[in-house]
């Protein structure tokens, strides 16, 4: 058999190159998306239409609510310690708690419905019961 | 001579080929083998805390966030926000003893904490005007906790506040806690959760609320009250805490939306959210 240098430079270049291709496995070929495929994205079913008389949301305006107590001298930095950009500074973030605050979120479990506030709270609105 | 050099052409070109398919197979195996790393790490990343340890990181971070801001302490608001909280948390996927509070802060926003201690801003409340809207937003709220997202978030990420609390912590006495309840918040109030958990809490929170009866489209009306709100360059110190940990106001009520069409009507109590909170 005659060797041809040619073949035999073919033959190396063929090894090498495989070693080549090695190194980059070929990419999963993923399917294209489907351009004809519709957005599902349907328009929001009208539910309750709103009451003529509904208020504006206010953001910001006043609530018949009750503020806490004694603000927080946390309270007074500026808008309740939020700095410009509307993030909390780092000197509220430093805030430690007392005794006090602890003994207010003790009292959040203690206000925490009884079934029989929380069953006549839905009937009352017409929700369900789990 | 010449079949010779041909020949010990080829032999060179087949060793170096093979001395680099080694290689590749030692790069390939290095590569297997930090996958499995990463896969582990991501595995030791969350380990759930012990029921008492979420139930203390929790309580120390309410009495923070209540030495923060203050809350609201009309009974009235109080038991109404408890109700409606308590309603929406009747659906949640783990069953927890879920509190509310009202947040005495103009900021616009809701904060979910471990063990189930969930508040809302008056400042989000002034933003509403019915109680599908409270039902969606605590549903939200409600779908946090449930799911562990804070927890899970901020033990995945290394560089938290709180993994290097925790980290550091070892071998210290003192109130452990409480400095790991700082950390949390630090870190809840400054880098927030990740797209996906903020898109299933408006999801969840969306179906809970439905699923106890309240119109579903509550969330998207707050959201799109926000969002318009949130236009107005005079309001950025209300929006910007929201704005910096939560996906954009737009896309949320855009992926919302057709999950909202899929529910159906509900119930939005209109004036039972007029007596109890806008009431005079």
């Amino acid at each position: 058999m005659k060797f041809s240098p040619g073949l035999a430079l073919f033959a190396a270049s063929l090894i090498c190159g495989n070693h080549a291709f090695g190194q980059n496995p070929p990419q999963t070929q993923t399917p294209p998306a489907n351009p004809s495929q519709p957005q599902q994205n349907p328009p929001p079913q009208q539910q309750q239409p709103a009451p003529q008389n509904q208020p504006a949301p206010l953001f910001g305006g006043s609530l018949g609510i009750k503020s806490s107590e004694k603000k927080k001298e946390s309270a007074t930095l500026g808008f309740n310690g939020i700095d410009p950009s509307g993030k909390v500074d780092a000197k509220m973030l430093s805030t430690s708690a007392t005794p006090t605050d602890e003994e207010k979120v003790q009292k959040m479990t203690a206000l925490i419905p009884a079934p029989a506030d929380l069953d006549a709270f839905l009937r009352d609105g017409g929700l369900k019961k789990r | 001579m010449k079949r010779l050099t041909i020949a010990a052409m080829i032999l060179f070109g087949a060793t170096a080929g093979l001395s680099q398919f080694g290689g590749i197979i030692n790069k390939a195996k290095d590569k297997i083998d930090a996958a499995k790393e990463k896969t582990q790490k991501a595995q030791d990343a969350f380990t759930p805390w012990s029921p008492k340890d979420e139930q203390d990181i929790g309580t120390a971070g309410a009495a923070k966030m209540v030495a923060m801001f203050g809350i609201i302490e009309d009974p009235k608001v109080v038991k109404y926000v408890n109700l409606v909280g308590s309603t929406v948390a009747q659906y949640a996927s783990r069953p927890l003893q879920y509190r509310f509070a009202v947040l005495d802060t103009e900021i616009v926003g809701a904060y979910a904490l471990p063990g189930g201690f969930i508040f809302i801003t008056r400042g989000a409340l002034t933003g509403m005007t019915n109680e599908a809207q409270l039902a969606g937003a605590l549903g939200h709220e409600v779908t946090h906790v449930a799911e562990r997202h804070l927890e899970k978030e901020i033990r995945s990420k290394k560089t938290s506040e709180f993994a290097m609390e925790e980290a550091n912590s070892t071998g210290k006495t003192g109130d452990l806690t409480a400095l790991k309840a700082d950390a949390f918040m630090k870190d809840m109030f400054t880098s927030g959760l990740s797209r996906d958990k903020e898109d299933a809490a408006d999801e969840q929170g969306t179906k809970m609320a439905a699923q106890a009866g309240y119109s579903p489209m509550g969330l998207i009306e707050f959201l799109t009250s926000m969002r318009d709100a949130a236009k107005n360059p005079e309001n950025k110190r209300m929006f910007g805490q929201m704005l910096s940990t939560h996906p954009p106001f737009d896309s949320r009520i855009a992926r919302l939306q057709p999950i909202a069409a899929r529910l159906g009507p509900g119930l939005t109590l209109d004036d039972r959210f007029r007596a109890a909170i806008l009431a005079k």
